[in-house]
């Protein structure tokens, strides 16, 4: 199958994962293992002194295991505050990727599309590869690509609601719109929701709480690796169209009389 | 003189600069992973030693954690 190319950088994998709310440390490395992910995303916090080691170990691990670390910009409600934490991101993690949220509300975590915007703009001038958590908004995506975005990344429903993807007749669009890659982030709560996103014509999906969270977060892991693949399959084999009536499958003629 | 580290005031000596605030927080400077800003201004490992800080400076130490 067709290899995935995200900003100069090719993969095989089209399953992007977070890395937060594992029951723990090992657990996360056995799902993102079994995900196959190339890509892992984290946060950017401050250092605790009782407790600085786990960002060391999380950066080496990730690193170790030649994955592409994807920072985010998560927390983060105004285009100031995004660019700073973008801005330490680049010089901790030795990267210009950044997965930028700016969000515009706690209870939804919509994105404040106003700032993100604003952000997306000042981080592209300063040479960074954005790719930007958006709403699934036809015109929102397409102005982040113009402004130079590496990517598109509607959510599929809100963050760590599960709800899947509530409404696939604009990511649909935005597919038709947009010719930079385009990711599902967040809403996904199971395999069937990776899939559908990915028959859709996303290029990618990418998600965290329905491994992380699901009752046996591996086995979860090695789902959505199998439905991204089935989906990317089935998009490119093309769909039969929908019809209400039946048509046979079987022969009409020669039948026993 | 007294600086804010993470939010938090802490009093340090004089013409302290980042590398040995870093060095006195028991973080090791030359280990990757960890970035520091200033008054909100991120400074570059390669400035660590020549940034000295002042008082009421503004000290974030960032690192990567678990994120989605």
């Amino acid at each position: 199958m067709p290899e995935f190319k995200l900003a100069d950088q090719t993969y095989t994998s089209r399953l992007l994962i977070g890395t937060a709310g594992y029951p723990n440390f090992h657990i996360m490395t056995e799902a993102i293992a079994a995900s196959g992910a190339e890509i892992a995303t984290v946060s950017m916090r401050r250092v605790k002194w009782t407790d600085n080691t786990s960002g060391e170990n999380l950066f080496a691990l990730l690193r170790e295991r030649g994955m592409t670390i994807l920072p985010n910009t998560a927390g983060c409600f105004t285009a100031k505050d995004a660019i700073l934490t973008a801005n330490l991101a680049r010089e901790a993690l030795e990267t210009v990727l950044i997965k930028l949220e700016v969000i515009g509300d706690e209870q939804t975590l919509f994105p404040d599309v106003e700032q993100l915007l604003r952000a997306a703009e000042t981080l592209v001038k300063d040479g960074f590869t954005v790719l930007p958590y958006c709403n699934d908004d036809p015109i929102t995506c397409k102005k982040l690509e113009d402004i130079g975005c590496a990517a598109v990344m509607p959510l599929g429903a809100p963050i760590g609601s599960g709800m899947g993807i509530r409404n696939p007749y604009n990511i649909q669009i935005i597919r038709d719109l947009v010719r930079v890659p385009l990711i599902v982030d967040a809403g996904v709560g199971t395999a069937s929701d990776a899939a559908i996103a990915m028959e859709l014509g996303c290029d990618g999906v990418l998600l965290n709480t329905a491994v992380a969270k699901a009752h046996r977060p591996v086995l979860m892991a090695e789902a959505m690796k199998k439905a991204v693949e089935a989906g990317r399959a089935a998009f490119l084999a093309g769909r039969i169209p929908r019809k209400l009536y039946a048509t046979a499958s079987s022969p009409q003629t020669g039948m026993i009389e | 003189m007294k600086i804010r580290v993470n939010g938090e005031e802490t009093e340090v000596r004089l013409n302290l600069n980042v590398y040995d605030l870093l060095v006195a927080l028991e973080l090791d400077p030359v280990r990757s992973g960890i970035a520091v800003a200033v008054d909100r201004e991120v400074i570059p490992k390669t400035e660590w030693q020549a940034m000295e800080l002042r008082e009421n400076s503004d000290v974030e130490i960032i690192r990567a954690v678990q994120g989605g």
